[in-house]
C-alpha cells in the first residue's frame, strides 16, 4: 500500500513463534523494512512468543528509529502473548490494546531520560 | 477489653473448627494430599497460638499435642487412616467443648484422647517402618523417620519429636536479583521466561528488563540473548529457593542474589520515607554519596541529573526506580492490608440495620404518596431520588446478609459420615451449588430441616451395601445435596439413590394411623405428601437416627414458616428427591398491593402470574360447583378474598383476579382493586393474628395503614379447604332438600 510517499508493509504473525523461527522472522522483518517506510506486525493470530521474539520486536523498533522508519504492532493481542510480555517484565499493562503495549514495549533506555516526571 | 478480644477469638475459632471438619473429611478421601495435611496442621497451629495468647492454656496444650502428630503426618512418618481421622474429628469436637466448658472432667477426657492419639499414631508409624524395612528401603532401626524417635515399645507413644522450622514461622524477605542470561542461553534450550515465571511463583515480584544490549535488527543475532533483568522479589521461601530456580544456569549466566531486608522490618518503611533513589545507587556502588551531594543542589530531578552527568546510565536509574517503586508498593500494600481487611460485625447489629432500612423503605413509601398527592414537582424529584437511594441501600444491606449455603453443606458431610458408619452403610455425599447465597436468617433456619431430610435419606433411603449389591446397584450409595437460584427463590434438593418411597406401605401406615380413611384412593403426590403428616413413620424399628416420625412434619412446618414449598419425587428402587423451594430473604419482598373493601393486602410479586378483570363474574362457569374461568387456555379455579376473610361491604361491579402460583398450581384470588407494585418490609403479625391462616405478616403502608401479607401457598390450601367444606354443605343441603 502506498499513500503520498508513505508505504506500509503489514506482516501477519501466526501461531506460536519462538527462537527456532527467529532467523526467519528477522529476515522477514528486514525485507519489510527494505520495501516500506512503515512496518506493521499484525498480532491478532499470534498465540504466543518467547523471549527471542520479544527481543526481535524491540530490535525492529530500534531499527526503525535508526533508519527513520516506523514500526508498529497491529490487531488484537491474544492473552498468551500478553502474558509472555508481562512475565518478561517488558510490559505491565493488562490492556490488550496494541497501543498500550507499544507504549511500554518500545521504550529504549536512552529515550527514557525524557520521561523525567517519573524520576 | 480483653473479654472483647477473647470473644472475637472464640468466633474465629468456631470458624476455624468448621473449616477443619471439612478439611479432615477431604483428607479422609485423599490421605496423602500434602495441601490438605498442611491445612490441618496450620489450623491446629493457629488455634494453639491464639488460644495461648488469650489465656486458654488447656486448649493450647491440647492442640499442641494434636499439632505434633499432624506434623508427623506432614513429614510422611505415616499415612492418615480412618481411625486417625476419627480421632482428629473427636479432637476438633474436644476443642469446641473446651471453649464451652472447663473442669476436671473435660481435662480428663482431653488427656485420654491425647493418649489414644499418641498410641494410634505410634502404631501407624511402627507399621510404616516395618513396611519400609520389608521393602529394604531403609536400614533396620526405628529412628529412621525425620524428627521421630521411637522407643522399641512403641505402644507407649512417641518418645520425642522435634519439628524442623515450619513455614509458619518464616517471614518474608526482600531480595534484589540481577539475572543476566548468557548469550547462548537459547541455544542451550533454556527458556528464560519459564524461569521468570517460576520466580514469580515464589512471591511478590517486580522486574525491570535491561535492554541496553539489544542491538538494531540488522546487527542482531536473533538466536542470542541480549536481555538482563533487575528483579525485586519478596518471598518467604528463602535464598536457596531462588538459587534453585537458576540452578542450571549458574555457570553460563550472571546471577546475583542479594538480601535487602525482611518484610517485617516494617518500622523501616513505616517510620520514615522509602529509600531515596540516591541511597539505592550508592548502595549498589554505582556512585558515591559525595557525587550525589554535589548534584543535589540543582533543580532537576535526581535521576535526570545522574544521567546527564553520565554517573549512571538511564537503565541503571530506571532499575533503581523500579526498586523504589517496589518498596513503595510494598508499603502501600501493607497500609492497604491494614485498612481493607474484612471486619467482623455482630449479627444483632446487622439485624438492627435491616430493621432501620425497613423503616426507611416504609417512610419512603409515605413520602412517595405525599408527593404524588401534593403534585409538587420539586417534592417529586426529591422523592424519586430518595427512592433510588433507598432501593440501593436496601439492596446493599440485604447483600451483606447474604451468605453462601456452603457453610451449612460442609456440616452435613460430617453428619453423613457419622451416620453411615453408625448404620453400617457406605455413602458418598455429593454437593453442588455451595456458593448459592441466601439470607443469613433463612440459612440458619434451614439447618434443622435439612438435617432431618438427610437423616431420612441415610436411614430409610440408602440400603445396606449387601442389599444394594443384590439389587445390582453400586455398593456405595450417593446422597446429593444441591442448591441453585430459581428467580426470587433458591431450590435446594436432597436426592438419594436408595430404595425410593414405598407407596403401599405409606398408605397402609396412614390408614393404620387414621390419617387417611380406609379405601381412600390417593394419587402418587398425595401419597408422598403423607410422609409430612405429624407422627408418620413407616420405619419398622425406631433407630437412633430417625424413625420416630418427628422429622418430616417438622421439615414441612419449618419450610412453610419460611414461605417455602416442599415437594417429593420418588421412584421405587431408584431413589427419592426432596426439593425445598425457599425465598431468598425474609425481610423485604416485592409485592402487589391490592384492596378488598377497606382492607389492603400484599401478594408477593414472585408468586403473581397475572391479573385479569371480571365483570359481575358473568364469565365464570361452575365445574362441579367450583368457580372456574378460562385463563390462557387453562381452567383457573378462583376464590374471593372477601369471602375467605369475611371482609364487610359489597364487591364493586368490576373486580380483579390476581392469578398466583400456589403449591405448583395456578389459582385466582378475587380482589376489588389492584393498586400496583409495592416494596414491602415484612413485620411479624401480632399474637391476635397468629392463628389466622394464609397470612405471613403485615406491613405499614405510606398512609400509615396496615396491609396484610398473603402467604400464597397457605391461602391456596385454605381456599381449597373452604371450597371442599362449602361443596360438602351444599351437597348436604341438596340431599336434605331432595
Amino acid at each position: 500500500m502506498a499513500v503520498a510517499g508513505v508505504s506500509v508493509k503489514v506482516l501477519s504473525w501466526e501461531g506460536v513463534l519462538s527462537v527456532e523461527r527467529a532467523n526467519e522472522v528477522r529476515s522477514e522483518l528486514l525485507a519489510a523494512f527494505g520495501q516500506a517506510s512503515q512496518v506493521v506486525v499484525s498480532v491478532s493470530l499470534l498465540d504466543s512468543v518467547d523471549l527471542a521474539i520479544i527481543q526481535l520486536l524491540v530490535a525492529a523498533w530500534l531499527e526503525a528509529r535508526k533508519t527513520g522508519k516506523a514500526f508498529h504492532l497491529g490487531g488484537t493481542v491474544r492473552p498468551e502473548f500478553l502474558r509472555a510480555l508481562r512475565v518478561s517484565g517488558f510490559v505491565r499493562t493488562f490492556s490488550e490494546n496494541v497501543h498500550d503495549i507499544e507504549a511500554e514495549l518500545f521504550v529504549p533506555p536512552v529515550k527514557k531520560s525524557g520521561s523525567a516526571e517519573r524520576w | 477489653m480483653v473479654e472483647k478480644f477473647k470473644e472475637a477469638f472464640r468466633e474465629e475459632a468456631v470458624e476455624l473448627l468448621n473449616n477443619l471438619e471439612s478439611t479432615l473429611l477431604e483428607l479422609e478421601e485423599n490421605p496423602s494430599n500434602m495441601d490438605t495435611i498442611s491445612s490441618v496442621f496450620r489450623t491446629m497451629h493457629t488455634i494453639k497460638g491464639s488460644s495461648a495468647m488469650f489465656g486458654f492454656d488447656e486448649i493450647s496444650h491440647f492442640t499442641h499435642e494434636i499439632e505434633s502428630i499432624m506434623d508427623l503426618l506432614r513429614e510422611g512418618a505415616f499415612v492418615a487412616d480412618r481411625t486417625l481421622i476419627d480421632l482428629t474429628l473427636q479432637a476438633r469436637d474436644m476443642i469446641s467443648r473446651m471453649f464451652a466448658e472447663t473442669g476436671a472432667e473435660v481435662h480428663a477426657d482431653a488427656e485420654a484422647l491425647v493418649t489414644e492419639f499418641k498410641s494410634h499414631s505410634a502404631r501407624r508409624i511402627a507399621a510404616r517402618v516395618k513396611e519400609r524395612e520389608a521393602a529394604s528401603e531403609l536400614p533396620g532401626h526405628l529412628a529412621v523417620l525425620p524428627g521421630v524417635v521411637l522407643s522399641s515399645e512403641s505402644d507407649d507413644g512417641i518418645a520425642e519429636h522435634s519439628s524442623p522450622g515450619s513455614p509458619e514461622n518464616s517471614m518474608k524477605e526482600n531480595f534484589h536479583i540481577r539475572f543476566a542470561p548468557g548469550a547462548d542461553v537459547f541455544r542451550n534450550g533454556t527458556k528464560p521466561l519459564l524461569l521468570l515465571d517460576e520466580l514469580r511463583s515464589l512471591g511478590e515480584i517486580s522486574l525491570q528488563p535491561l535492554t541496553e544490549r539489544i542491538p538494531n535488527l540488522s546487527a542482531m543475532d536473533p538466536e542470542s540473548c541480549y536481555v538482563a533483568w533487575d528483579i525485586n522479589l519478596l518471598t518467604d521461601k528463602g535464598e536457596d529457593a531462588i538459587r534453585d530456580v537458576f540452578i542450571f544456569l549458574e555457570d553460563s549466566s550472571e546471577i546475583l542474589i542479594e538480601k535487602k531486608g525482611a518484610e517485617n522490618d516494617a518500622e523501616d518503611y513505616d517510620g520514615r520515607e522509602i529509600k531515596r533513589i540516591g541511597d539505592i545507587l550508592v548502595e549498589r556502588g554505582i556512585t558515591t554519596p559525595d557525587r550525589i551531594e554535589s548534584v543535589a543542589g540543582t533543580q532537576k530531578r535526581l535521576g535526570e541529573i545522574l544521567v546527564s552527568e553520565r554517573i549512571a546510565t538511564p537503565e541503571q536509574v530506571k532499575s533503581a526506580l523500579d526498586e523504589q517503586n517496589h518498596l513503595r508498593k510494598l508499603k502501600e500494600s501493607r497500609q492497604q492490608d491494614l485498612s481493607t481487611t474484612s471486619i467482623r460485625v455482630a449479627s444483632e447489629k446487622l439485624d438492627a440495620l435491616v430493621d432501620l432500612v425497613g423503616e426507611l423503605v416504609t417512610l419512603q413509601a409515605r413520602l412517595n404518596q405525599t408527593s404524588s398527592n401534593q403534585r409538587d414537582a420539586g417534592l417529586s424529584v426529591i422523592s424519586e431520588q430518595f427512592e433510588r437511594l433507598v432501593s440501593q441501600l436496601r439492596d446493599n444491606t440485604m447483600s451483606i446478609r447474604m451468605l453462601p449455603i456452603g457453610s451449612t453443606f460442609s456440616k452435613f458431610r460430617r453428619l453423613l459420615r457419622d451416620l453411615s458408619s453408625e448404620l453400617g452403610k457406605e455413602i458418598d455425599l455429593v454437593t453442588s451449588g455451595a456458593e448459592t447465597e441466601l439470607d443469613k436468617t433463612v440459612i440458619e433456619r434451614l439447618g434443622d430441616p435439612l438435617v432431618h431430610i438427610l437423616r431420612n435419606s441415610v436411614d430409610h433411603g440408602i440400603e445396606l451395601p449387601a442389599r444394594r449389591e443384590a439389587a445390582g446397584k453400586p455398593r456405595k450409595g450417593t446422597v446429593t445435596l444441591s442448591a441453585n437460584h430459581s428467580g426470587a427463590h433458591v431450590l435446594i434438593e436432597v436426592s438419594d439413590d436408595g430404595g425410593g418411597l414405598d407407596t403401599e406401605r405409606i398408605l397402609s401406615k396412614a390408614i393404620e394411623r387414621g390419617i387417611v380413611a380406609e379405601g381412600a384412593v390417593l394419587g402418587e403426590q398425595e401419597l408422598f405428601q403423607l410422609i409430612f403428616a405429624p407422627g408418620f413413620s413407616t420405619s419398622q424399628t425406631v433407630s437412633e437416627v430417625s424413625g420416630r416420625g418427628v422429622g418430616m412434619d417438622v421439615v414441612k412446618r419449618e419450610i412453610d414458616t419460611l414461605g417455602g414449598i416442599v415437594s417429593v419425587s420418588s421412584k421405587r428402587g431408584e431413589g427419592t428427591t426432596i426439593s425445598l423451594r425457599i425465598p431468598l430473604t425474609l425481610a423485604i419482598i416485592e409485592g402487589l398491593l391490592v384492596r378488598v373493601g377497606i382492607e389492603s393486602y400484599v401478594i408477593p410479586l414472585a408468586s403473581v402470574d397475572g391479573c385479569i378483570e371480571i365483570q359481575g363474574r358473568q364469565h365464570a362457569r361452575h365445574v362441579d360447583g367450583r368457580r372456574m374461568l378460562d385463563y390462557r387456555n387453562e381452567i383457573l379455579p378462583y376464590v374471593g378474598i372477601r369471602e375467605l376473610y369475611d371482609v364487610p361491604g359489597n364487591p364493586p361491579d368490576i373486580e380483579q383476579i390476581v392469578v398466583v402460583n400456589a403449591n405448583d398450581a395456578r389459582i385466582g384470588f378475587v380482589v376489588d382493586q389492584v393498586v400496583g407494585d409495592y416494596q414491602t418490609v415484612i413485620k411479624p403479625l401480632g399474637r391476635m393474628f397468629k392463628s389466622v391462616d394464609g397470612l405471613s405478616g403485615a406491613t405499614i403502608l405510606g398512609d400509615g395503614t396496615v396491609a396484610l401479607i398473603v402467604d400464597v401457598n397457605r391461602l391456596g390450601l385454605v381456599a381449597q379447604q373452604e371450597e371442599m367444606l362449602r361443596l360438602k354443605n351444599d351437597g348436604a343441603s341438596i340431599s336434605e332438600a331432595v
